[in-house]
């Protein structure tokens, strides 16, 4: 698989490392009583700095377990997984929560937000981890509420909001910590097609203007429009990668009617 | 863009976990009530046992004081009156304090010298090992080692070296021997006990012959008096009990007859007004009080009902109406006796005249045709007539003895039967003299104070027969109430360990966002522990009021006013503190595991869609 590596890597400049993950025959089994099933058969792949890649799969395909893999929530069965050269595995529980905490932002398909918590709250849940003051959070908390336009609502508690609104104070909470990869699962999973939209705009509005590398699941084809790279992952194998330019006529032609 | 670089991540100050676990806690209110409920169910379980252990006590310490004065009494009662049996004189020498009064008392009357009395002493301490190391054995062990033999005799029987090593041998099967080498010991202890036998033996006669001859002493003079006579009257010319007791050998320490002499007063009182239910009639005016059967009646209903000054003085008038209607009875008996005895002194013809006489004119009332007429009322007469003229008793009419002595013949055998009744009647007279109620000499105020003085002392002793303090356990609890304790804590843990796993469980996707989020192992653990501490300190709270109130009634309802007078604040509220701990650090238990699982909750679980 050598002709993963990009020539037109975005954002590669000077001594830094263009490639941010690197996976190296990534291989994940589950054993469940005599029965070893493979989720990872060995992924090995290179996620370039400040790119946003779109990974799809039909359900089971192993696309979740390399999210969790790639996001330092589950560790491989072999293989490795490096993230800006650091061996995850080699990390232990506190320098995991570390990464996890300010150098990888979360937005799930059920937006996971504390229901006992005002939006602003849920925003400075990762920065209080992070140690930041509580002023300095509750200002900080507040500029990103105005970046997914819920400046005026920061006082709503979840239940109070829309699927949409929640996801947007979702994203704002992953941006937290200003981290430099940004991990969406399904984000517009539970979303009709309008507020979707709109959650696609903020998301490829993070990729470009903070150059947070975007790496996200997703079904949806308008989102796969606005995205740098493709990866079809099935059987727990990398399927087919490719640059959208390489398959935009494709997806056109064939949900054409879904293209606006 | 910078390179990643990786640290170890801070952790939360536990002022921030604080407001996180208050926040948690208002959102899940109902939740959180289930645990607070168990916490303070077992808190208050623990609270009213405690509450009730320390006011039983302070209530037994404050009976016991009160009711020293009447125990003297009856240990000096038992003292004068009854002589020693040799149990009683074990039991007592083993507790004989070297120097104090008892000791000179058995000095004295054994005629023994100090250190006899020590050894009788040592002997008597190791006999009650002995015996009560018989009596830890369980029946059929007893019966195999000394057969039905108990106290004394259970040493007398070891009376060849065989029987000691035979003995010796068998607590050597049973075990639990209070010595090393059974075999010496017992052998030491049968060796002192037949060396001192004598010296023991001379003090149980000396006890005897002291209790004799105070008897006898109080004998002499005028009226026989009794051993509350001689504390009770103290003060009078010439009576000094504790020179009196003293020359028998009862050696009284002064201090402790003022407290006897108050005490012998009542005593003496009450056996009085007890005195009353002997009386019928008085006997019927209780029963009517208190609302029983007459043959019901007892001393406790007396006193209850002459409590009261106002109906002490009722009763008083009852004693008067009583006394002077058996006086009226007695005046009449007396009256018709003389009766008889004018009739008596005249001749028959003389009584047949007064028939006659009255017959020729019926209008005139003459005095011995009234005493003639009056003899029906005697019974013995009356059935004599009723036998005689054919009649029923109930239907003879006074008239009727008149026409019975009309003639010569019938005035004769008049007589004789009036002999034979009046033979009789000087005996039922002085029945009835003897039987009247002797007047009462007690003030209604004395009445009152003599039975509610009564009355409290026996509620008392009551108290103090119910109240089994246990001298054994843990805390003043006995074995039972502490395995009770325990486990209704064990099972407040299983509920509340059930109770936080339902909330881990429930909560797996937001701890989940948390970790991915940034959290550490030790912040979840930290959250869901002080979470169930906080409810802890809830539910502890609740418990103890719960518990010290239902303690308190308990207490109020066993013991009346006693319990309220005896509130031991301080070390009650000692407990309640000790109770707070201990729901506290119950819930902090309890939520260990729960907070386990939670802390080792993969964060991967926040993506999983339900």
């Amino acid at each position: 698989m050598t002709d993963t590596q990009d020539p037109n890597t975005p954002g590669g400049d000077g001594g830094f490392q263009p490639v941010i993950i690197r996976t190296i025959n990534l291989k994940k089994s589950y054993r469940m009583g005599q029965v070893v099933t493979h989720a990872l058969r060995g992924i090995t792949v290179e996620i370039i700095r400040g790119e946003f890649l779109c990974v799809m799969g039909p359900s089971g395909s192993g696309k979740s377990t390399f999210f969790n893999m790639v996001g330092g929530l589950d560790s491989p069965t072999s293989g490795r997984v490096f993230i800006d050269e650091v061996d995850v595995a080699q990390l232990n529980a506190i320098e995991l929560a570390f990464l996890r905490c300010r150098k990888i932002g979360y937005i799930f398909q059920s937006y996971n937000l504390v229901q006992y918590m005002t939006a602003l709250e849920n925003v400075t849940v990762p920065m209080a981890f992070a140690g930041v003051t509580e002023d300095e959070a509750r200002e900080r908390g507040m500029g990103l509420l105005d970046l997914v336009g819920l400046k005026e609502r920061w006082f709503h508690k979840p239940i109070e909001m829309s699927g949409g609104q929640q996801q947007r104070v979702a994203i704002a909470r992953s941006m937290a910590n200003n981290p430099q990869i940004l991990l969406c699962d399904e984000p517009t999973g539970n979303l009709d097609l309008k507020t979707g939209a709109e959650i696609h705009r903020i998301i490829k509005s993070v990729n470009v203007d903070r150059g947070v590398t975007v790496i996200c699941a997703t079904h949806d084809h308008r989102l796969l429009d606005m995205c740098d790279r493709m990866m079809w992952i099935r059987d727990g194998a990398v399927q087919r990668l490719a640059r959208r330019d390489e398959v935009t006529v494709e997806t056109g032609t064939i949900g054409g009617e879904e293209n606006e | 863009m910078k390179k990643i670089e990786v640290r170890d991540q801070v952790s939360l100050p536990l002022r921030r976990c604080f407001q996180l676990t208050v926040q948690g806690i208002r959102y899940r209110l109902f939740r959180s009530a289930i645990t607070v409920v168990i916490v303070s169910l077992a808190v208050a379980f623990l609270m009213m046992m405690l509450s009730t252990s320390y006011i039983d006590r302070e209530v037994a310490t404050d009976a016991r004081a009160r009711t020293a004065d009447r125990r003297l009494l009856t240990e000096w009662a038992d003292k004068l009156t009854v002589p020693m049996t040799p149990q009683v004189l074990t039991e007592k020498l083993a507790r004989l304090l070297e120097g104090g009064t008892a000791w000179k008392e058995f000095a004295g009357w054994g005629g023994l010298t100090d250190k006899q009395l020590a050894e009788l002493k040592a002997v008597a301490v190791k006999q009650g090992q002995y015996l009560r190391y018989l009596d830890s054995l369980d029946p059929g062990e007893r019966s195999a080692m000394v057969g039905l033999a108990r106290g004394e005799d259970a040493i007398r029987l070891l009376n060849s070296p065989e029987r000691i090593k035979d003995l010796a041998d068998k607590t050597a099967i049973y075990g639990r021997f209070p010595a090393a080498d059974p075999h010496a010991w017992l052998k030491d202890l049968v060796g002192r006990f037949e060396a001192t036998d004598e010296q023991r033996q001379r003090l149980l006669a000396g006890h005897a012959k002291a209790v004799a001859s105070l008897a006898a002493d109080l004998k002499k003079g005028d009226t026989e008096k009794t051993y509350l006579d001689l504390f009770s009257q103290t003060g009078q010319a010439g009576d000094d009990p504790v020179a009196l007791l003293a020359s028998h050998g009862f050696l009284l320490r002064r201090e402790d007859l003022a407290s006897l002499r108050t005490e012998a007063g009542l005593a003496l009182d009450a056996r009085t007004i007890q005195s009353l239910t002997g009386d019928q009639n008085m006997r019927s005016y209780f029963a009517d009080e208190a609302g029983v059967q007459i043959q019901e009646v007892t001393a406790a209903h007396v006193f209850h009902n002459v409590s009261s000054a106002r109906r002490a003085r009722r009763m008083l008038e009852e004693i008067e109406k009583t006394r002077s209607s058996a006086q009226a009875k007695i005046d009449a008996l007396k009256a018709s006796l003389a009766d008889m005895q004018v009739l008596l002194a005249k001749s028959d013809q003389e009584i047949a005249m007064i028939g006659t006489d009255r017959k020729s004119n019926p209008g005139a009332h003459s005095q011995d045709a009234a005493r003639l007429m009056g003899l029906v009322e005697q019974d013995s007469i009356r059935r004599a007539m009723a036998d005689r003229l054919k009649e029923k008793a109930p239907l003879i009419k006074p008239a009727q003895a008149i026409d019975v002595a009309g003639t010569v013949e019938g005035a004769a055998w008049l007589k004789d039967q009036i002999r034979v009744a009046a033979r009789q009647l000087p005996a039922e007279i002085d029945e009835r003299v003897d039987r009247k109620l002797p007047p009462t000499t007690l003030s209604a105020e004395r009445i009152a104070e003599v039975a509610s003085a009564r009355l409290e002392q026996d509620k008392l002793s009551g108290v103090l027969s119910g109240l089994l303090v246990e001298e054994e356990g843990w805390l003043g609890f006995g074995r039972r109430t502490g395995w009770l304790i325990l486990i209704s804590f064990m099972v407040c843990v299983v509920g509340v360990a059930n109770a936080m796993l339902m909330s881990v469980t429930e909560r797996f996707r937001e701890i989940a966002t948390m970790k991915c989020l940034g959290a550490l192992d030790s912040f979840i653990m930290i959250i869901f522990v002080m979470e169930s501490s906080l409810q802890g300190v809830a539910g502890g709270a609740i418990g103890i009021v719960v518990g010290a109130v239902l303690g308190a009634l308990r207490s109020l309802w066993s013991f009346g006013g006693l319990a309220l007078t005896n509130l031991p604040g301080l070390i009650l509220l000692g407990s309640a503190g000790a109770c707070l701990v201990a729901g506290v650090i119950l819930a902090a238990l309890a939520a260990m595991y729960p907070a386990w699982v939670a802390a080792r909750l993969a964060p991967m679980e926040a993506m999983r869609i339900e």
